[in-house]
């Protein structure tokens, strides 16, 4: 068995945030920064572009390059 | 912050590419940070890629509820990492994140892992290695895990883990017998899709006709060339996971189909598999996966873990 390019960190991250137990957030407070999300996220399904377009995120603290 | 990881899914979910200059701006839009190298996992994780149908039983759980009534954060909260069988107060020292004291909140024969702190964490490399760490120690310690993803913080402190403990008793006893005695270890098998191109190219006929045909006349016989290709491929990934999945189930008393990620270097990943096993078999999945080895394929095992998969 060859050790092929090893990536421990992405191995670690999938099971750490993506497996486990999740609980309703009822009762957990299960997000880092909850108060932020429910707005946020939302606008995040309509794109990250669309965001930038509609100044939710200023692409100077991002420090990406948009097309405005 | 598994926010990072919500948004990125969520923009794989509507069929767009998620990059490392995406997931930066969502970390500033949320007021967030996080290393260079997190960044990059996360866009290795949450990247293009492509599915199969066995990924139709990913459970929907995975998905954090997030509500903006959720409960705010205060100073009586506990951070928890697992659950296990036990009732004795017990303490696994100074380990939790920000060099916390981790211990157990019993309430009849289970417990909760937990350490005091009224803010969820930021994510980080480190803590999610800490989050690990400490799952880990419990599993050593304890015979048995549910692990709980990164970042559950109960309002509530102590009295909320027991209420919290005796109300899912039933339940999370059921999943601490499942995973008894186990352990998982992660499989993903790759290959060179180049090479394994130029090879089918050289070996079966009808592709060799079509590549002729293909130099003769480009166009059309190109496009039918490609597509035929494609198939032998898809057809040859199948076979071969299929085989892996088989070798894999002889062993295990779970496995379970993963998302293929991006492999990187020009590799492409066929087969993905979380396995769980049988603690004193552990040492027989390298070697039985040794038995099974092809020419061109390369299998990457990783683990053991604590059972993070088959807890939910």
């Amino acid at each position: 068995m060859q050790g092929v390019h090893p990536s421990p960190l992405v191995d670690l991250l999938d099971r750490v945030l993506e497996k486990g137990l999740f609980l309703s957030a009822d009762v957990f407070i299960t997000l880092a920064g909850v108060p932020l999300l429910g707005i946020k996220l939302r606008a995040l399904l309509a794109g990250v572009e669309t965001m930038l377009r509609y100044g939710l995120i200023d692409p100077s603290d991002a420090g990406v390059k948009t097309e405005q | 912050m598994i926010a990072y990881l919500y948004a990125a899914l969520s923009l794989r979910a509507a069929g767009r590419p998620v990059d490392d200059a995406q997931l930066r701006a969502v970390a500033a839009a949320l007021g967030l940070s996080a290393d260079e190298e997190l960044f990059a996992a996360i866009a290795r994780l949450a990247g293009p890629v492509r599915t199969r149908a066995e990924d139709g039983e990913r459970r929907t759980a995975g998905t954090p509820v997030t509500r903006e009534e959720a409960p705010r954060p205060t100073e009586n909260a506990c951070y928890i990492y697992c659950v296990v069988p036990g009732s004795e107060s017990a303490s696994l020292g100074l380990i939790g994140l920000g060099g916390e004291e981790a211990y157990l909140v019993s309430w009849g024969d289970l417990g909760a892992i937990v350490h005091k702190g009224g803010r969820p964490p930021a994510l980080s490399h480190q803590s999610a290695a800490m989050h690990q760490r400490v799952v880990e120690e419990a599993l050593q310690r304890f015979g048995a895990v549910v692990p709980l993803a990164f970042g559950h913080v109960m309002p509530g402190g102590e009295a909320a883990v027991r209420d919290w403990l005796a109300a899912s008793h039933e339940e999370l006893k059921e999943k601490l017998e499942k995973v008894r005695g186990k352990i998982e270890f992660g499989v993903q098998v790759m290959w060179d899709p180049e090479a394994v191109a130029a090879r089918l190219l050289s070996q079966r006929q009808g592709l060799r006709r079509l590549k002729e045909e293909a130099q003769k006349n480009p166009g059309e016989a190109q496009q039918r060339l490609q597509a035929a290709l494609d198939e032998e491929m898809r057809i040859l990934a199948d076979r071969y996971a299929r085989e892996y999945r088989e070798v894999l189930g002889g062993l295990s008393t779970g496995v379970r189909p993963e998302r293929l990620r991006q492999a990187g270097d020009g590799l492409q990943m066929i087969a993905h598999f979380s396995c769980l096993v049988p603690r004193e078999d552990a040492d027989r999945l390298a070697g039985m996966i040794e038995e099974c080895r092809r020419d061109g394929l390369l299998v990457k095992v990783s683990g053991p873990w604590p059972p993070y998969s088959f807890v939910a």
